[in-house]
């Protein structure tokens, strides 16, 4: 189940004047916007039906290991159907984690675009520092990670297939990531 | 220090194997001599290589978990006449 | 900290300070009195696998590496050189016949022995300076496991483990031995919460008050269809010995029907009855109760539930699925939450990736349960460091009369061992926190000091010389 990363040394991204590239990064901003405000449903709906939303535990190994997230194990290894059932629970009046809601800011920067061999599809990476505060005065909490991202024309417009987040932690300070990234 | 016992042998085009842990990091090579063939180990860190023969390989595989630790227990430098530690 | 004769009084009448979920001076007395002389879990057997194989773990603020040395033998072995005290393995897992440090270059065995000291002859004089004759990284006190399962205790004079385990051994084996080969473990999943460590431990202990309102918007989605009011009270309550747990009341049925009403396949029963005991599985046909959530002593926990995980299959398809937890302590606000999906090593690769699915949408960082969980935890840790949670005794109470009697007789042809109650009650809860009161009571004993490389000497210097 678990999705591999794209080494892309020696691969040239999509200028940053591409209308592709310029397309994957609107969508991106976008998502954000989505994801700050959690319009969840409007979110799933910018998903492929067969999304695979993966974010794997990293674990500390020497460099010279050829892994650095935990065998077998993730926080999210999400298909729509789960991601959905997420959805619907925020959606219910007892989803007492995010009720009050959480303040969030999804940033995303240093976006690169990459042509794959299927010609519908881009591949795109992106950094993503996510700012959450909950409470009047509890310490905010953050999460740095990258995002692989596999983005998908259909219908005239782009969507999420396939997303890995690799966090930059490997111990999540975060009471829980009822939040998507 | 390099094993310059074989330092004509040829070996470009065999592949290399990388091995690593959190204490050591190594490249494998098989290397051609004009009439056999070794096992080229190196630690491009500290710039070490031996070159083992089949034999020399074998006889790694007899060995057990103390002479091992021989070879270790003296880093960077050869076995030391010492007793190991028991 | 109020009164410390006061807290513990009040603790075993079950009316509980409320400051104890947050204040400096309990935490420093839980980790002298209770972390560092508890059985402690730190892993399962199944992450180190195979010869050479090594997790690091921790007990408080002691790092240890968990190795399973070159004769296939389990080491924890305390993660500092034994020259200037550098970290040795500063990854969190990975594979070494030899630990080598990274200041000084002094290597050790995964066994711990130490087996290279650079320039010993030149620096140290050989053996006469510094003997590293039979010197080893420092065992942990003491080290038991059970169905793989690995404690550790830093008290080396700690009660046996299998003595203080007791018969919670009963209700361990419907966790992690659903065959003869036991489980696999995946994770841990590893997250900082801003909650004192007792609420979660007391929560899986025998909360299942809780569960029908902190979890109603997970029945309400269709995902795990038990955990309504009406539902959770027909479940028995246990503690026995160390530990305790919940169990929901299954419908009637053999002990194949009711497994399989909880997503068992007919190949994992038929291990399933061949591995457990007469009593433990008429604890399923004769009494109907299965295993919900559970603790031992101090703050390992267990749960075992059994979602809708098939988009497209009926309502009543469920697939059960089973994870551990530690609850580490990092200060008396924080705690770190280490969990690891289990599953039957037996099972088939489809039955484990489908119970997998099933923790993750449950449980852990992400799960539906757990998120809610963790949201209220917090709040109370909060909410107790202020002076109005001084003067505040939290009635844990439940189940109990005013003469102490329990509302409800115990069951009296329960199969398990220990006390069991039908309905709601903080008994477990209880049992828990008496426990903790009797260790905060008992006095320390002195600690030894070990001394490296020295040679035992006549003013009687203690050496670690065999």
């Amino acid at each position: 189940m678990a999705i591999s990363r794209i080494d892309t040394t020696g691969m040239k991204p999509l200028s940053f004047g591409d209308p592709r590239h310029l397309e994957a990064h609107q969508f991106l901003v976008d998502e954000s916007y989505l994801l700050d405000a959690q319009l969840y449903d409007e979110w799933l709906a910018n998903l492929t039906e067969d999304i695979h939303y993966s974010v794997p535990v990293r674990v500390t190994t020497a460099r010279s290991s050829d892994f650095d997230t935990s065998p077998g194990m993730a926080h999210f290894d999400d298909d729509m159907y789960s991601l959905k059932l997420r959805v619907a629970r925020f959606a219910t009046e007892h989803a007492w984690t995010e009720d009050p809601p959480s303040r969030l800011r999804h940033y995303v920067t240093n976006v690169r675009s990459f042509e794959t061999v299927a010609a519908e599809e881009l591949f795109v990476q992106s950094a993503t520092l996510v700012f959450r505060s909950r409470g009047d005065n509890r310490e905010p909490d953050f999460i740095s990670a990258t995002r692989e991202d596999i983005l998908r024309r259909e219908g005239g417009s782009l969507k999420l297939s396939r997303r890995l987040v690799i966090m930059d932690e490997s111990v999540v300070r975060m009471q829980n990531l009822a939040i998507f990234l | 220090m390099k094993d310059v016992r074989l330092e004509h042998a040829n070996g470009a085009e065999e592949p290399v194997i990388e091995l690593g842990n959190e204490f050591a990091e190594v490249q494998i090579r098989k290397i051609h001599t004009r009439n056999g063939v070794r096992l080229l180990i190196s630690s491009p860190k500290s710039g070490h290589s031996i070159a083992l023969c089949p034999l020399e390989l074998e006889a790694l595989t007899w060995q057990n978990q103390d002479s091992l630790s021989l070879l270790i227990n003296n880093p960077y430098g050869p076995i030391e006449q010492v007793q190991l530690n028991e | 900290m109020n009164d410390l004769s006061q807290m513990l009084a009040d603790v075993r009448r079950g009316m509980i300070p409320a400051y104890v979920y947050n204040d400096e001076e309990v935490f420093k007395l839980e980790k002298e009195h209770i972390f560092e002389r508890s059985w402690i879990f730190l892993a399962h057997e199944s992450e180190i696998p195979e010869p050479g194989d090594y997790v690091v773990r921790r007990i408080l603020e002691d790092n240890f590496i968990v190795a399973r040395d070159e004769e296939g033998q389990v080491r924890v072995m305390f993660n500092m050189c034994l020259h200037r005290g550098m970290q040795i393995c500063r990854a969190e897992l990975g594979n070494a016949s030899h630990f080598r440090c990274s200041y000084h270059g002094w290597s050790y065995r995964n066994d711990g022995k130490l087996v290279g000291l650079p320039f010993h002859n030149e620096a140290y004089g050989g053996e006469d300076g510094f003997s590293k004759s039979g010197q080893s990284l420092l065992p942990a006190p003491a080290v038991e496991t059970f169905n793989g399962l690995i404690f550790a205790n830093l008290d080396p004079n700690a009660q046996p483990f299998r003595e203080f385990l007791g018969d919670f051994a009963f209700y361990l084996d419907f966790y992690t031995r659903q065959s003869g080969d036991g489980v696999e473990v995946r994770g841990p999943q590893r997250w900082r919460v801003k909650s004192n460590w007792k609420i979660g431990a007391e929560n899986a202990a025998g909360d299942s008050y809780h569960t029908p309102q902190t979890h109603r918007s997970v029945v309400e989605i269709g995902l795990f269809r038990e955990p309504t009011g009406a539902k959770r009270k027909e479940g028995a309550l246990y503690w026995c010995d160390k530990g305790g747990g919940t169990t929901y009341k299954l419908p009637p049925g053999t002990f194949r029907e009711r497994l399989r009403y909880v997503g068992y396949t007919d190949e994992m029963i038929d291990r399933m009855e061949s591995s457990w005991s007469l009593e433990q599985k008429r604890l399923i046909s004769d009494d109907g109760f299965m295993i919900s959530a559970a603790t031992l002593f101090p703050s390992f926990s267990l749960v075992h539930n059994w979602p809708k995980v098939d988009a497209n299959a009926d309502d009543d398809e469920v697939v059960p699925f089973i994870t551990m937890r530690v609850w580490q302590p990092i200060s008396a606000t924080e705690t770190e939450i280490l969990s690891w999906f289990i599953v039957d090593k037996n099972a088939t690769e489809e039955f484990k990736e489908a119970s997998y699915k099933g923790y993750l949408m449950c449980f852990g960082s992400t799960g539906m349960f757990e998120q809610d969980d963790v949201e209220n935890w917090v709040s109370i840790t909060s909410i107790a460091g202020g002076s109005m949670a001084r003067r505040l005794l939290l009635n844990s109470r439940m189940g109990l009369t005013s003469a102490d009697k329990p509302l409800n007789t115990p069951l009296a042809d329960f199969h398990g061992p220990g006390l069991a109650y039908v309905g709601y009650g903080e008994f477990n809860q209880r049992a828990l926190l008496k426990e903790w009161a009797d260790c905060i009571e008992r006095p320390l004993d002195q600690k030894e000091q070990l001394a490296m490389g020295e040679k035992i000497l006549a003013s009687g210097t203690k050496g670690r010389e065999k």
